[in-house]
């Protein structure tokens, strides 16, 4: 591999693995939004989430430039376009994430504290750890270590699942009457933003492990 | 069908073949059996005039010798031209004429000889024999060379122009001594050639009984004698006719070989 | 400024009924690697070939307008057409070097293959050759595989090794523009890119230009890339845009793979 293709691909690398921190960020402070209850907090989470859109376009037309001019093969090809799908996801992991923010900021007093301390945290929480793990598997080149990381997001996306539910559960047990219907309905279309992001994070992780490992591409419905 | 005609095809050239192998080995026997007999030690130390062929060997060496320091320069100098300088409709001239002489009957160059050389000087010589052997040996220098010249790889010689080095310097450094190999044994071959001509011998330099230095008169060849002693009715003349022969013989195999020893060992 | 300018350039070979190359203007930029790609037969190598009159080898070809070469003392351009006599054409061959499709090392010592050129020049101090001919390998990144045997003949060095000697024996002349004829298409992957890295390094002190075959080798080291048809310069631009963007449809075409 000539240094200098070697040297744009770890460049084109870094820049997502910065997006990904950010998006990490974003929703560690959400969290603690989440555990004090603070509207302001929540609100300055949008921080992080700025020009995401051009960030992530300026990658894809990097990446472009790389097929057009290095014609990649085998492991390369496979990281390389890997990287061209997870700029995608990450796109839309931080688009949720400002849903989350929008519907949040309106409703969270609504909810009682059972709710947010027994369920809302902890899968919020579950979801940063998601994010933490999609981090680390894209700043790792060790396939062996790709692996470990990937089965340990599996279980942390399906309890971010498990906990969404229960939390489901919770919330229409609080509601009560049709009339709120809507309302609770609202925050929880909100707070499943949340899982969602935990999705995004399991397809970025999916791709990572084609890119490293090998097999085929399928990034789940 | 024509699997019958592949075996007759096969049985007739083996037998060909087997046939010119029978011819050489009857030769090759004949010539060792009788030269044998006839060889001592003394054949070496004595002159023709005392029954040995030691004045006839040297005499044979040094003419080949000058001929060789006058046809070898003349004849790689024109070689180089052919391959490298020379273009067109010229080079294909004088390669043709090359050779044709390659060709030319060796008792014609013998008489050429005699007539632009022995008759001016009023007399056999030495000079005139080597005359004659270089004659004989030029065109097959010029091929040789030519030929060696033209295998080496054409970017060998624009690699050196590319780095600035006149024509001349490349042919010197590089293209010579890339060819080394094939010219020198092409110049053994072509002294190994003439160390056995007799007919360009026959007018020019006679030969000679005594042991001499002295080129301006007849000169002892080797190969002249071989003929005279074998005319000679007495059986010691045929039987030393026999012996030399034999020596001749042993003389062109030996150069002839070490020509192959020299490209195996560097080709 | 570009080290070198062709104008207008127009090329037939001895008693040939048409012409090799017509009316090329392309600029061959300082510290750049400049390729030149098309399909057999269409003219680059003709074209690199003329940049340091190696034409001139052969007798009765035909050369049209100017090839200007710029003189770093005085920063004219200078047309190396106009060059007749045997010392300057030695000049421009020392300042313009080539590299050719196939090793060509010569029958001597290793040492005594990359001293050449510079013997050649007039250096004559062993010093000032030992230092020259050690640097000259080391640019080549061949010192180390051959520091211990640089007496033994260069014939005994490998495809990849004798490749590279002979980019150094150029390099060792300290060439404004290096001239690279194919230089990798005789050689295995890993010497390729071995190879293709020593280009990459080079262009810091050395203007290069390189023919090639490989469209793939084009795109990965070159800055500017020329694509040629049948002698005429079809489109010249950045690397990252003929294979990104190309203007012209013969171009998309060659580098899809749709002919040639």
């Amino acid at each position: 591999m000539l240094k200098t293709y070697s040297n744009q691909l770890d460049e084109i690398n870094e820049k997502i693995v910065v997006i990904a921190n950010n998006i990490l960020e974003a929703n560690n402070v959400i969290l603690n939004g989440l555990v004090e209850c603070d509207k302001d907090l929540l609100d300055s989470a949008k921080e992080s989430l700025k020009n995401m859109s051009s960030k992530t376009t300026e990658i894809d037309n990097n990446i472009i430039k790389m097929l057009a001019l290095y014609s990649p093969e085998a492991r390369d090809l496979r990281l390389v376009v890997s990287l061209f799908k997870i700029t995608n996801e990450l796109l839309r992991a931080s688009s949720n994430t400002r849903s989350f923010i929008a519907g949040l900021s309106n409703y969270c007093t609504e909810l009682d504290t059972v709710t947010v301390k027994d369920f809302a945290v902890p899968m919020q929480k579950s979801t940063v750890d998601c994010l933490i793990t999609v981090v680390a598997m894209l700043k790792t080149t060790c396939s062996d270590e790709t692996q470990e990381l990937f089965n340990k997001l599996l279980i942390g996306e399906s309890k971010t699942d498990d906990l969404y539910e229960l939390l489901q559960e919770s919330v229409f047990k609080q509601a009560p009457n049709i009339e709120d219907f809507g309302k609770f309905t609202k925050i929880l279309s909100a707070l499943r933003k949340s899982e969602k992001i935990a999705d995004r994070s399991l397809d970025v992780g999916t791709l990572l492990l084609f890119a490293r490992v090998g097999g085929e591409m399928g990034v789940r419905e | 069908m024509r699997l019958l005609l592949n075996k007759i095809v096969l049985l007739l050239s083996t037998v060909s073949a087997l046939i010119g192998l029978a011819f050489l080995a009857w030769i090759l026997f004949t010539l060792v059996g009788k030269g044998l007999s006839s060889l001592h030690f003394s054949l070496f130390l004595n002159d023709l005039i005392d029954g040995g062929l030691r004045n006839l060997i040297v005499g044979q060496f040094i003419m080949a010798g000058i001929a060789s320091l006058i046809g070898i320069p003349l004849g790689m100098m024109a070689g180089i031209y052919l391959q490298e300088y020379g273009s067109g409709r010229y080079v294909r001239l004088i390669r043709d004429l090359s050779d044709i002489m390659m060709s030319a009957p060796s008792i014609v160059i013998g008489a050429f000889v005699y007539a632009i050389v022995v008759v001016p000087m009023h007399g056999t010589s030495g000079i005139a024999g080597s005359i004659a052997l270089s004659i004989m040996m030029i065109p097959i220098v010029i091929n040789t060379t030519d030929n060696m010249l033209s295998l080496v790889p054409r970017e060998l010689r624009e690699a050196g122009i590319a780095l600035g080095a006149s024509k001349y310097r490349v042919i010197l450094d590089i293209i010579i001594k890339a060819a080394k190999v094939g010219i020198m044994t092409g110049l053994l071959l072509s002294f190994a050639r003439i160390i056995g001509e007799t007919a360009p011998l026959l007018f020019t330099s006679e030969t000679s009984n005594y042991f001499s230095v002295d080129l301006t008169e007849a000169y002892p060849s080797l190969t002249v004698s071989i003929y005279a002693l074998a005319n000679d009715p007495t059986s010691s003349s045929r039987d030393l006719a026999w012996a030399a022969s034999f020596i001749l013989t042993m003389m062109v195999l030996m150069i002839n070989l070490l020509g192959r020893y020299i490209t195996r060992k560097k080709g | 400024m570009p080290i070198m300018s062709i104008e207008d350039f127009s090329f037939t070979y001895a008693s040939a009924p048409a012409r090799s190359l017509s009316n090329i203007n392309l600029p061959i930029q300082k510290n750049c690697i400049t390729s030149l790609i098309g399909p057999s037969g269409c003219g680059k190598s003709t074209l690199l070939r003329s940049l340091n009159r190696m034409h001139d080898l052969y007798p009765n070809n035909e050369y049209e307008g100017k090839l200007m070469l710029l003189n770093q003392e005085n920063n004219e351009m200078e047309n190396i057409l106009d060059i007749k006599r045997e010392n300057e054409f030695i000049e421009l061959r020392q300042r313009v070097g080539m590299i050719f499709q196939k090793p060509t090392p010569f029958p001597m010592s290793i040492f005594d293959n990359v001293a050449y050129g510079l013997r050649i020049s007039g250096i004559k101090n062993k010093t000032e050759l030992k230092d020259r001919v050690e640097d000259a390998l080391k640019g080549s990144a061949l010192f180390g595989e051959v520091s211990d045997r640089m007496n033994k003949s260069a014939m005994g060095l490998s495809g990849g090794q004798q490749q590279r000697l002979c980019i150094a024996r150029a390099v060792a002349l300290k060439p404004e523009l290096l001239l690279f004829d194919e230089p990798t298409s005789a050689l295995d992957p890993i010497s390729t890119a071995a190879i293709e890295e020593l280009i990459v390094e080079l262009k810091k002190d050395i203007s290069i230009a390189i023919v090639t075959h490989n469209m793939q080798q084009a795109s990965r080291i070159s800055d500017y890339t020329a694509f040629m048809y049948l002698g005429d310069l079809v489109e010249y631009g950045e690397t990252e845009q003929i294979f990104l963007n190309p203007r012209e449809k013969k171009t998309e075409d060659y580098i899809t793979g749709r002919f040639g």
